[in-house]
Order: structure tokens, then sequence, then C-alpha cells
């Protein structure tokens, strides 16, 4: 079966088709998972946290755009490993993931959405492979180790990406009128 | 103030990586919980059988008046959504998605009514007398599917004209929270007790529903009593909060139904009966 096919089924409610997406896609998502909720997660919450992504995928199959629903359920996997992290009170701690941000001028307030946009714009400008490392990194809670191993690359190589791309993002919220700094929780 | 970029990503595309498959969690028993799950969930955001003004209707009408109707593709955004799973970014996505989906009309200075769908492209041509007809048709079959949706209260006892285009039941859980969602112009959703038919309450009783919205929107909170609509109450707000003093001794279910122009996501959704 072709994935199209299979969401057009999926939309449906076509058990078999859902199945064919949980064969396809478990280990994707339960990597995913297993990569946020680290040594804290139990196989039992693994399993239960990957079932809940494709739950919803069965759930919101007429939201899911065709020959996205890898992205879909990549998305999904980490707002539930993250859901359950907070939920057990698991920190999730990634090394220089924390900025500390001021802004200037008394008038002006933090704002998340402004945030997010310099965030955005600094990832359209990166070229490959920054970004996706970036995007393994911060989205998907790899380990440097194994960004490193998969994309071919040395450790070191991928701090030195991380940190090229730890610095446009800075640049950019100096350049939208905010202060940063390194920190740390 | 201390932000993590993680937190950040929260509203940014999901970009699918090549990544290896480094956990050995077996599909089999990721597939038979997953089945599970969906045996045993609750009634919850049923949808009822949404009808465009293009599609089913166009093609009952094209029956009776010998015209040939074309087909359109089916919208992704359908009136509502659960968001449960669903990152920041996704959701003012779908919201957009919302406020772009709406198959259009126009009108001529004869009355002549064309149709368009989301793409744009005009799919039907009607005479001012036909258009009355579809549009009429269209809105009793819309009624029909709303009444026909639940049988936890009796939708038609909402005056005709002014039922919603599309209910969707959420039930709470034992804490009286109700998931996650999004919705849009005109569309309800029906809150009851997961497991039962509607809230069993005594005169005296106080209900409270709160919910928080991504933005100011308009909301009517209705109820009902042992099935029948009493009436509802419109209010403005992002962080909703609307008290219900019980009269009457009864099974009761409450409505929300969204009266703002732009779609909007909901969340933090609960009932507390005092």
């Amino acid at each position: 079966m072709e994935e199209r096919e299979a969401l057009k089924r999926l939309r449906r409610g076509d058990e078999t088709a859902l199945a064919w997406f949980i064969q396809r896609y478990t280990g994707y998502v339960s990597t995913i998972v297993a990569n946020i909720g680290g040594a804290s997660i139990s196989r039992a919450d693994l399993e239960e946290v990957t079932a809940d992504v494709f739950y919803i995928l069965w759930v919101n199959a007429r939201q899911v755009v065709p020959d996205k629903v890898k992205a879909y359920l990549g998305g999904v996997a980490r707002n539930k490993a993250r859901e359950f992290a907070r939920k057990r009170g698991i920190d999730l701690p990634l090394e220089e993931d924390v900025l500390q941000i001021t802004v200037d001028g008394p008038e002006r307030k933090l704002e998340t959405k402004e945030l997010a946009a310099c965030l955005r714009r600094t990832i359209s400008a990166m070229q490959s492979p920054e970004r996706e490392i970036f995007f393994r990194y911060y989205y998907y809670y790899q380990p440097v180790a194994v960004i490193a191993e998969e994309l071919g690359l040395n450790v070191s190589t991928v701090k030195t990406k991380l940190r090229r791309g730890r610095k446009k993002l800075k640049e950019q919220l100096t350049k939208g009128g905010y202060t940063v700094e390194d920190a740390n929780f | 103030m201390k932000m993590r970029i993680s937190d950040l990503m929260d509203h940014v595309e999901a970009v699918p990586v090549e990544m290896q498959e480094r956990e050995q969690v077996s599909a089999d028993t990721i597939e038979g919980m997953t089945m599970k799950k969906i045996k045993n969930a609750p009634r919850r955001g049923r949808m009822t059988r949404r009808v465009t003004k293009i599609g089913l209707v166009a093609a009952v009408l094209a029956g009776l008046l010998c015209l040939t109707a074309a087909g359109v593709a089916v919208a992704q955004w359908t009136g509502f959504a659960l968001t449960d799973g669903m990152s920041d970014w996704e959701k003012s996505a779908l919201l957009e998605q919302a406020g772009a989906a709406v198959a259009g009309m126009s009108e001529d200075a004869d009355g002549t009514t064309h149709y368009y769908d989301e793409d744009g492209n005009e799919v039907m041509t009607l005479t001012k007398e036909e258009a009355i007809a579809y549009e009429r048709a269209r809105l009793e079959e819309q009624e029909q599917a709303v009444i026909d949706s639940t049988t936890l209260v009796d939708m038609s006892t909402i005056p005709s004209g002014t039922l919603p285009h599309s209910l969707n039941e959420l039930a709470t859980d034992e804490n009286g929270q109700f998931p996650a969602f999004a919705m849009d112009n005109g569309s309800m959703v029906l809150l009851y007790p997961e497991g039962e038919e509607g809230y069993t309450l005594s005169a005296g009783d106080t209900v409270t529903v709160t919910l928080e919205a991504n933005d100011t929107c308009s909301l009517a909170f209705g109820v009902f009593q042992d099935g029948v609509f009493t009436g509802a109450e419109t209010v403005s707000a992002q962080q909703h909060s609307y008290t219900f003093s019980i009269q009457e001794d009864g099974v009761y279910c409450f409505s929300i139904e969204h009266f703002s122009s732009d779609a909007n996501s909901f969340e933090n959704g609960r009932v507390t009966i005092s």
C-alpha cells in the first residue's frame, strides 16, 4: 500500500491502514520518545507514549497533510514525550539550551511570538547540515554523539555547528532588540 | 528571563530527519495497545457528518435539477479538531488553514450564484431560484445531520435556523477535564461526563465551565436539561469562565458554541460542580 492510499483509508476509519502506519513508523516514533525520555522512561512508558502517538494519528487523521505524515508523527512524538516528562517532573537537560534574554527599553515586553519568529528566521537561513544538526539536537533531543555517528561527522564538528547555530540565533535576537547571554537553569 | 531554545522550537514546523531507529519496541505490541485505546476511548470528539456546500448536497440537488456537480477536494480543516499532541506552531498552522479553507460563493446582480472550491476554482453556477432551493436543501440536510449526530440531547429543541453547523461530543474525565480542541465559527461542542448520558444535578447546584482560548473570542455557553435546550448566553473573553445556576433537578449537558469569525484553539477545559 502507498502512504497516500493508507492515509485516505485511515481517514475513512480503516484500522488496517492504522496498522500499516504503526508497522512503518513505530521505530521512528519510539526512537524520538526514547531520546526525550532518556534513562527516566521505562519500557512500559515508552510503549504507552508511542501508542498514544498513533492513537492521536487515528483521531486526527483528517488533519494530517498527505506526504507529511512522518513530520506529523515526529512532532506529536516530541510533544507527547515532553508532556510525559513534564508530568513526571523529569528535567530535560540539553547542554547549552538556555538563554538569558533581556529586552532593550522599558516599554517593551518579552514576547514568545517574537522570539519564535527570530528562531524561525535563524533556522531558515541555516545551510545543510547545520539546520539538520540543530533540529536533531534541539527538536528531537538526539545526543551529539549519535548525531555525529548518523551524519558521519566528528563530535567536535557537530558541537561547532551547534555553537554556530546558537551564535546566529543570538545575532537575530540582538537585531530584534534583545540582549542575549548563555545561562543555566 | 531564561528561555530554552528547545522550548522555542515548539513554534517551529516539524522537519522529519532520517534517524536510525534504535529502540527495539515491537510494532505488534504498539498495534495492540493502540487498538485497545481506540476501543476503550470514551465518546469524545465524535464528528458530525459535515455537510459542505459542494459535494453531497450538490450531488443531491444536481439529481433534482439535472445539473452536473463537480467533485471538489476534501478540505484539511473540517471545522473541529482535537489538538492534543500539537505544538503551538501546529495549532497556529491549523487555525491559519481554517481561515483559508472555507469554500466561497459570489452573487451577480440578477441573483446568479457562483460556488468555488478551496482553490478558488468555480465548481457550480446556479440561477437565483436554484440557489435559493439549494441553500434551503443544504441547510435542512446540515441541520438534520447535526440532529442525528447525538443521542445525548435533542438538538431539534434548538430553534431551526440557529443550529450549529457541526457538533462534537466531548467527555469530561473524573476531574471534570475535557480535551484541548480547535473549532470554527458556528461549531459547537457538547460536554458530558465520561460513561454517562449527562450530569445528574440538583436544584441549587452550580456548574462552572472554564477554558482558555488562544485569543479573545465569543462563545455561547448553553444548557440542555433532560435533553432539551433551555438557552445560551454569549461571552467574549480569552480566559473563559461561565457559571450556570441549576434551578431544577435533572440530567444536564452543557454546550459551547463558537461565534467569532476566526477559528480558535482551546485548552485547560474543565467542568466544576459545586
